[in-house]
């Protein structure tokens, strides 16, 4: 037998191994040397905080009364995890990009950072956990009493009461020295998670040692332990029924909804890919806590005297059997299971109560001069390390009431049961863009009355509240509404019955009632950023509230939180992003959504929201970002009109290919066409030269006038082909631009003599008449040869094309503002309107006129000249004959001058 | 089996598939991780909750120890083994694409 004294000095080595662990990472991790801190192994074994004493001991008593109804509470868990990819990795995402810091906070950020969810959630849980605490307590005392001698009876419940007493006072001490060392904007506890982590592998090698003494120890192999019990002992008729898989709902809710499950789960994770490791290895682990519970309690039932506590049967065991030393370490496994249990949860709640009531009650009792009342920091932690004493002294005080009674052991399923009230939020949050924060209070509030009224408050048996008259007779003895068997169905089992009506109502006022009411704009942009988190955090900029405050305000107040060197590294490195080497960052909306963020961090959505709006007013959304929150149609809509105009774009470059592929044929036709007149054109006074040449040189006899003749044909010839070359020339030269105009003022009409001069042979041969009138003085600033040969083009066209019967071309100049204007009227068949720009393409001739000596590439040519001098040349619409009208800028300043 | 097998192979070795050919197969591939991630939980909640559960409830036993028993830790633990093969291919999934994917 080991002495109590051993045992507590046992237990003191214990906790003292734990403080230093705790430190020792508190202080890596202070120092950035994380290493394996933050490795999966850790992380998977920091969330065994799931196995609490009720589990380490009251599964192997649960399996000795009820058979296999112990596997439930962890099946449900298995699944969840396995299950990992749909809502746990999303809470842990949402919860690193919201900052959340708890259950209540996640909640509260969903609905719109709304206070009164937050306090809510905050109250109901509490509620719940600190008869679970209770339960610790009681274990631990219990396991303690074992240990004691039996013939001391009458010191026991005072001895219970003093152990019970300790063990809250030294648990209180280790949370608040590990919990609340600072106000981290992770709201991470490196020294508790490490410290919690060696917990869990104590609680396993504790009980697997234990496991195995039993098989290999007590029994020769697992086969002959089961044939000491009669064979259909684990059949029972109805095993598989509402109970069974009520409690493996609860248990796959609890492990999300259970404030210590939350914290380990989500808040503590500091890398999602951890998560994936947890995914099977925690299932792992709880898959070997339950191996053995069986073979424990056949063997506890076969060996221990009848009328030992079940529940015990893990320290009670070795004991009975001498196995001091595997005694002592069950008890250590015990120790552990039920302290991690209540510092997890103690720090949990202590955050929640801290962020979501003293916080708002102070910032609303400081209203309207919150810049002059000090540091919210001190505030937090002596309102964290106050909450932490309430917590355990509410366990404890919750122990000395009902200390030893037997309703404390069904405290751990009715508590699961009060924070499973809070699911239904939880994933229609995550999942459904339509839940509102009415619905959500309306949900949680029904949920919660209703398993108060028919799960929690009647374990009291009259004692709270509900009378036992109520109970057995229902309020003013109405039959149907008795809080266990509403409507008069019990369902064979109070659990299921209350789970029943609690989660159905719950649901109904959680649907309805965000059907019937509507999100405000911060619901809506903290939907969306719930909701699409996958898809948001993948596009850079989120969605925020358009309010500013100065920058300066800013900086103070995340000082005052973060402290001043995270709050002086944030806005450095916010202002780096901005672009800006030194001093405060711009105030943007950005700016203020950041800080907020980070403030969640520390106190929670909700207040963060509040004091920030405090400095930065209310804010709006912009259209813009309502845009892009319009719901999914919208967004669909939008998809549809962006591909129409996609399409309609593609169309019209379709459309102005096909053109262009039209002139490109087009052009190549004309092209074509032209290569073989020129080439015959070319050939024609080519080949005459070539003959004349040979004449020349081979007939030594031909007489010289004769000679002269040829030769002056050869010279003719030769000049037509260089003309021909000349044009073919000017054209490219023209058209590229690069023709050096010699620039000079002269009256206009000056160049008109020289081109009617010019064509006088030419007129005169086809008896052509050529009349001139308007203001010929009008000066121009232009090339005079180039302008002249512009002219003689396209008088000597108008001989060739446009004559009429009794030929004649008049010449009118007129000037309308800063222009002067010439037309050339003939009066022969004029130009068709379709034909008019087909006179200036290069090569073209109408209807197969002849050459005449020119190659078609007169009036592309003077087209081309007069647009290189700022002018113009076009045929004038409308008939009789063809009009082609030259204009050009007149020199207005220096005929002013001249006069 | 083997007939199955090589009906699989493809006539073209992957890398003279055109393009999109390719890239097709690692998309199917990773959409059938997601549905899978699904599978397990539902198929183990399937597997122990009533009725089917309840198949098993009846006297019988395994290696001497009771079938319901083996049932039960034997599910657990296949459930156990898929993810841990799943959760690598789920995360693979993941990194490839760089969390694009919901």
């Amino acid at each position: 037998m080991v002495s109590l004294n051993a045992l507590v000095l046992t237990c003191m080595a214990y906790v003292a191994l734990l403080f230093g662990v705790a430190y020792w990472a508190e202080k890596r991790a202070a120092q950035g040397q994380y290493g394996w801190l933050r490795s999966p192994l850790v992380y998977t074994l920091s969330i065994s905080v799931y196995c609490t004493a009720w589990t380490y001991y009251g599964a192997v008593g649960s399996a000795a009364r009820n058979g296999l109804e112990f596997m439930t509470i962890y099946i449900g868990p298995t699944l969840v995890f396995v299950g990992w990819w749909f809502i746990l990795r999303k809470l842990v995402r949402i919860a690193r990009e919201q900052r959340t810091t708890s259950l209540a906070d996640l909640l509260s950020s969903r609905y719109g950072k709304s206070a009164r969810i937050a306090v809510m959630a905050t109250i109901f849980l509490t509620i719940t956990t600190t008869p679970y605490i209770a339960l610790q307590l009681q274990s631990l005392t219990v396991s303690f009493s074992v240990f004691q001698d039996p013939s001391a009876e009458s010191a026991s419940a005072e001895f219970g009461g003093v152990t019970a007493f300790w063990i809250a006072a030294g648990l209180a001490l280790f949370t608040i020295v590990f919990g609340t060392r600072n106000v981290d904007v992770n709201e991470r506890h490196y020294g508790v998670v490490t410290a919690i982590a060696l917990e869990a592998v104590v609680k396993i090698v504790a009980l697997t040692s234990v496991g195995l003494f039993v098989v290999f120890g007590l029994s020769d192999s697992p086969a002959e332990l089961f044939a000491r019990v009669p064979a259909d002992s684990f059949v029972q008729e109805d095993m598989f029924g509402a109970r069974w898989a009520t409690l493996i709902f609860l248990s796959a809710t609890a492990v999300i909804c259970l404030p210590r499950m939350f914290q380990v789960i989500v808040v503590e994770n500091v890398d999602e890919r951890h998560l994936s490791t947890a995914a099977w290895a925690f299932p792992a682990y709880i898959f070997l806590i339950s191996l053995f519970v069986l073979p424990i309690a056949i063997a506890g039932a076969q060996v221990l005297p009848e009328g030992a506590n079940p529940d015990l049967y893990v320290l009670s065991l070795p004991l009975a059997e001498g196995q001091t030393g595997l005694a002592l370490l069950a008890f250590l496994g015990g120790f552990s299971a039920a302290t991690s249990m209540v510092i997890v949860s103690s720090i949990a709640l202590s955050t929640m109560i801290s962020n979501h009531i003293v916080i708002p009650l102070w910032l609303r009792m400081t209203e309207g001069g919150p810049r002059t009342s000090g540091d919210v920091r001190s505030i937090l932690l002596v309102s964290r390390r106050v909450s932490i004493g309430v917590i355990l002294a509410l366990g404890y005080i919750y122990y000395r009431l009902t200390g030893g009674s037997g309703s404390l052991a069904a405290i751990g399923l009715i508590s699961f049961a009060g924070a499973a009230q809070l699911l239904p939020s939880v994933i229609a949050g995550i999942y459904w863009q339509r839940a509102t924060r009415t619905g959500a209070l309306l949900g949680i509030g029904i949920g919660f009355a209703v398993w108060a009224y028919t799960l929690f408050l009647p374990t009291f048996e009259g004692a709270l509240l509900i009378s036992q008259s109520v109970i057995t007779q229902g309020p003013w003895g109405l039959e149907a509404l008795r809080p266990q068997a509403l409507f008069n169905r019990d369902f064979g089992d109070p659990l299921v019955h209350a789970m029943f009506w609690s989660m159905s109502l719950n649901l109904l006022a959680l649907v309805s009632g965000s059907l019937l009411s509507r999100q405000r704009p911060l619901e809506r942009l903290q939907t969306r950023q719930f909701v699409d988190v996958f898809s948001l955090s993948a596009e850079a900029p989120g969605l925020s509230l358009q309010r500013t405050a100065r920058s300066e305000d800013l900086f103070e107040l995340g000082q005052r939180i973060l402290g001043r060197e995270p709050a002086h590294t944030l806005f450095t490195d916010i202002a780096r992003g901005q672009g800006k080497p030194s001093g405060l960052p711009d105030a943007t909306p950005r700016l203020t959504e950041t800080l907020e963020r980070e403030l969640a961090g520390a106190i929670g959505a909700a207040s963060a929201h509040a004091m920030v709006s405090q400095i930065s007013g209310r804010g709006s959304v912009s259209v813009d970002e309502l845009m892009k929150m319009a719901d999914e149609t919208a967004q669909i809509v939008e998809y549809a009109h962006q591909l129409e105009d996609k399409s309609r774009e593609l169309e019209e470059t379709a459309e102005q290919l096909r053109r262009a592929n039209e002139q490109l044929t087009a052009l190549g036709a004309q092209k074509d066409a032209f290569l073989s007149q020129v080439s015959h054109e070319l050939r024609t006074p080519m080949t005459s030269i070539r003959s004349f040449a040979e004449i020349l040189k081979d007939a030594h006899d031909v007489a010289p006038d004769k000679a002269d003749r040829f030769i002056s044909i050869i010279h003719n010839e030769s000049l037509r082909l260089t003309r021909l070359l000349d044009e073919i020339l000017d054209v490219s030269v023209l058209e590229s631009g690069r023709i050096s105009l010699r620039l000079e003022r002269f009256e206009i009409g000056a160049a008109l003599d020289h081109a009617i001069a010019a064509t006088e042979p030419l007129r005169n041969q086809h008896s052509v008449e050529l009349a001139l009138s308007g203001p010929r003085a009008t000066l121009v600033n232009a090339d005079f040869d180039r302008l002249a040969q512009v002219f003689i083009n396209i008088i000597t066209n108008a001989v060739k094309y446009g004559r009429g019967a009794d030929p004649k071309i008049s010449v009118t100049v007129y000037t309308k503002h800063t222009r002067v204007f010439v037309d050339f009227k003939d009066n022969g068949p004029g130009i068709k309107a379709a034909d008019h720009e087909q006179v200036f393409e290069k090569f073209a001739r109408l209807e197969e006129a002849s050459l005449a000596g020119g190659a078609g590439l007169g009036m592309p040519i003077s087209r081309e000249i007069m647009r290189n001098l700022d002018g113009n040349l076009t045929i004038v619409e409308g008939g009789p004959g063809a009009t082609f009208r030259v204009s050009l800028p007149r020199t207005l300043v220096s005929r002013a001058a001249a006069e | 089996m083997t007939e199955g097998g090589e009906a699989e192979q493809p006539a073209v070795s992957k890398s003279e598939l055109p393009r999109f050919a390719q890239t097709r197969r690692p998309k199917r591939d990773r959409s059938r991780r997601h549905d899978a991630a699904l599978l397990v939980p539902l198929g183990g909640a399937i597997a122990l909750l009533p009725p089917f559960a309840g198949f098993f409830a009846r006297p019988g036993e395994v290696f001497g120890l009771p079938l319901v028993v083996v049932y039960l830790f034997g599910v657990w633990l296949a459930i156990i083994l898929v993810s841990i093969r799943l959760t690598r291919l789920l995360q693979q999934a993941q990194d490839d694409t760089h969390d694009t994917e919901r």
